[in-house]
């Protein structure tokens, strides 16, 4: 795996207040890489930063919020350095991003073809007809043969998997080196959610596409990625392998992620759940973020920020569980 | 698709019926009746029941209404007693007028609305948007008797660029090489509010599109900021604004009266001025009658408009 090309690279990357300087960083010092083909999941509870990430990744952070610190690297080319024009051109053609809500995520007014039409003559020029036929072949590649090989189809008239169907279409329209789902099967039901995620998990292994995938679900990243990455409050604070990362997360709050979901078999019993709230905007914790939650916090984790293990399992916490599995 | 256009028709018709039906009513509830504004109130009471007599006003109501209903059936709008002449070819060029004034207002404030809507809109809170918001306010509260003068006074008594009113002759056609000139202050003035209250009201709708996931969705396929705002937020943002063309129409004429009388502009608004003042009711049921119907015409416009902008209606 190690032979193959990265096609995204994170370095740094601190997104916080544009006016505000006190306030703390919103995704705060991030680093990590994707490979071409791989999957990364990217795995936190709400407001850890997930998305953020992905928004600044493509330079559209809401008004407000800015980039403090960091580099974007999608495969040679250094995001951050370019301008708006330059990075427009960037999106869409060599990234895409699917989003949570398919229901809202395409226009309503104009037809799926002529959506993902326009992004590959935005991108490559070319004919209308060119473009169509470009459409036409990616709705089939996407699973739509009625949207395919049919009359003109709008939003309104496909199921909501359909219409992730499309946004990936949408995405893919250009050959894109990098994928991003933000929670692309939350608002799907579980049939349908396992269909995109092998539509997903075909289009990566077939186009060498480089997936960060964005989740609050520890079981589905455990089963689909390749490799997870654990956010908590802005910061990574777990990474690895995604079999060994399930079978022995190191990270306290990994562990608490993990024993928080359901078993299939049986009932086991109440779940365990993390007691407490993650910090909110402006207070943060002295010492380890997570520390005021941590079962088995000790009295260093209170003064002492950990940073992340430099061997595997790499993970940020100054008493991490390294049994092996 | 033709049943639901036959029903919307249908509608219309029955709306422009009822407002037949008003329109007598009301002027058959009005004190003194056509007799008196005739003869003058100090008629005596047998020259007024001989004229009631000549004009049919003796019949029974229903009979009346009929006959009213038999008339406009032929075009017939009746006789104008102060100007000596048949309404309807008494209206016609003061409709005329009117037409050609409240086209280039329509097109002038759809256009203006639209741009600085989405400019509006897409700009969200920061410095342009509240400007927009601000000159909107103005323009939609300064009374229009107001703006005319001040316009006339800067424009027509100052500077003496443009003529303070009138037409430049009896008809608009005949004078259509100053016709421009004397139509730029008053369709100013008219198009002022409308232009505010729409370009307001789009604005909201734009902003409101803006936060939609689509916008964003948009913005991450790499389209730049005028593909998203024409091609993509426009349509979206345009469809409720249909409806509200639909109700344009009226205040068109209602803001006509106003703008034409203070620029003398002959049009209807300005004879619907003048016939009421002269208690000259043929003319002013006519006006009313033909505004009623535009209203209609309107309505059922923006209603056909928004069919052919909105994919998810359709007439099966």
């Amino acid at each position: 795996m190690n032979t193959r090309r990265i096609a995204l690279a994170v370095c740094g990357l601190t997104v916080g207040h544009a006016r505000k300087a006190r306030a703390r960083a919103l995704v705060d010092d991030l680093s990590f890489e994707v490979a071409e083909g791989e999957m990364l999941a990217f795995v936190g509870e709400s407001g850890s930063g997930k998305s953020l990430t992905a928004a600044a990744i493509f330079g559209l952070l809401p008004f407000g919020l800015r980039r403090l610190a960091g580099s974007v690297h999608l495969r040679d080319t250094e995001l951050t350095a370019l301008s708006e024009r330059a990075l427009r051109v960037r999106r869409g053609r060599d990234m895409g991003l699917v989003f949570q809500n398919p229901l809202t995520a395409l226009n309503p007014s104009r037809s799926v073809q002529a959506q993902i039409a326009e992004t590959y003559q935005v991108h490559k020029g070319g004919t209308r007809g060119a473009a169509w036929a470009r459409a036409r072949s990616l709705l089939a590649e996407v699973g739509l043969a009625s949207a395919a090989n049919g009359p003109e189809t709008y939003p309104h008239q496909l199921s909501g998997g359909m219409r992730q169907r499309v946004m990936i279409a949408i995405a893919l329209a250009c050959d894109p080196i990098l994928l991003i789902a933000d929670e692309p099967t939350t608002a799907l039901d579980v049939v349908v959610q396992a269909q995109i995620l092998d539509l997903l998990t075909r289009l990566r292994q077939e186009r060498g596409l480089a997936v960060l995938f964005i989740t609050h679900d520890l079981a589905l990243a455990a089963a689909r990625a390749d490799r997870v990455l654990v956010l908590y409050a802005g910061r990574a604070v777990e990474e690895g392998d995604a079999a060994r990362f399930f079978r022995a997360p190191c990270h306290p709050y990994s562990r608490a992620l993990r024993d928080a979901i359901p078993a299939i078999h049986g009932l086991g019993g109440r779940l365990t759940e993390i007691p407490g709230l993650p910090p909110g905007p402006g207070a943060l914790p002295p010492g380890c973020r997570f520390a005021p939650r941590c079962p088995s916090a000790q009295d260093d984790c209170h003064q002492t920020e950990p940073t992340m293990r430099r061997t595997a399992p790499r993970c940020a916490c100054l008493h991490p569980s390294l049994e092996t599995p | 698709m033709i049943a639901a256009l036959t029903k919307r028709l249908g509608d219309a018709l029955l709306s422009v019926a009822l407002l037949v039906t008003l329109v007598f009513f009301m002027v058959y509830a009005t004190p003194g009746g056509p007799a008196y504004s005739i003869l003058g109130v100090h008629a005596s009471p047998n020259a007024v029941a001989a004229l009631n007599r000549q004009m049919g006003l003796d019949h029974p109501v229903w009979q009346q209404y009929l006959t009213w209903w038999a008339h406009l059936a032929h075009g017939n709008l009746g006789y104008s007693y102060t100007e000596h002449a048949p309404v309807a070819s008494l209206i016609g060029t003061y409709f005329h007028n009117t037409l050609l004034l409240d086209a280039v207002v329509a097109v002038a404030a759809i256009g203006l609305a639209t741009l600085l809507g989405l400019a509006q809109g897409a700009y969200g809170r920061r410095l342009p948007a509240r400007l927009i918001g601000a000159w909107q306010i103005l323009g939609y509260s300064l009374p229009t008797f107001f703006v005319g003068t001040v316009l006339i006074l800067v424009f027509a008594a100052d500077l003496a660029w443009l003529p303070p009113g009138g037409i430049g002759g009896e008809t608009a056609t005949a004078h259509s090489a100053t016709l421009w000139h004397h139509l730029i202050l008053p369709a100013a003035t008219l198009s002022l509010p409308l232009t505010a209250g729409l370009s307001r009201f789009f604005g909201q709708q734009v902003r409101d599109e803006y936060r939609q996931d689509y916008v964003r969705a948009a913005a991450a396929r790499g389209l730049g900021p005028i593909r998203i705002a024409f091609g993509h937020v426009l349509r979206n943002a345009a469809r409720p604004l249909t409806t509200l063309i639909g109700m344009m129409v009226p205040s068109l004429f209602v803001g006509g009266v106003l703008t034409e009388s203070v620029f003398n502009y002959p049009g209807l608004g300005w004879l619907l001025w003048r016939s009421a003042l002269e208690q000259d009711y043929p003319t002013l049921t006519a006006i009313v009658l033909l505004i009623g119907i535009l209203t209609v015409l309107g309505n059922l416009a923006a209603d056909l408009l928004n069919t052919l902008l909105d994919v998810r209606v359709r007439y099966d």
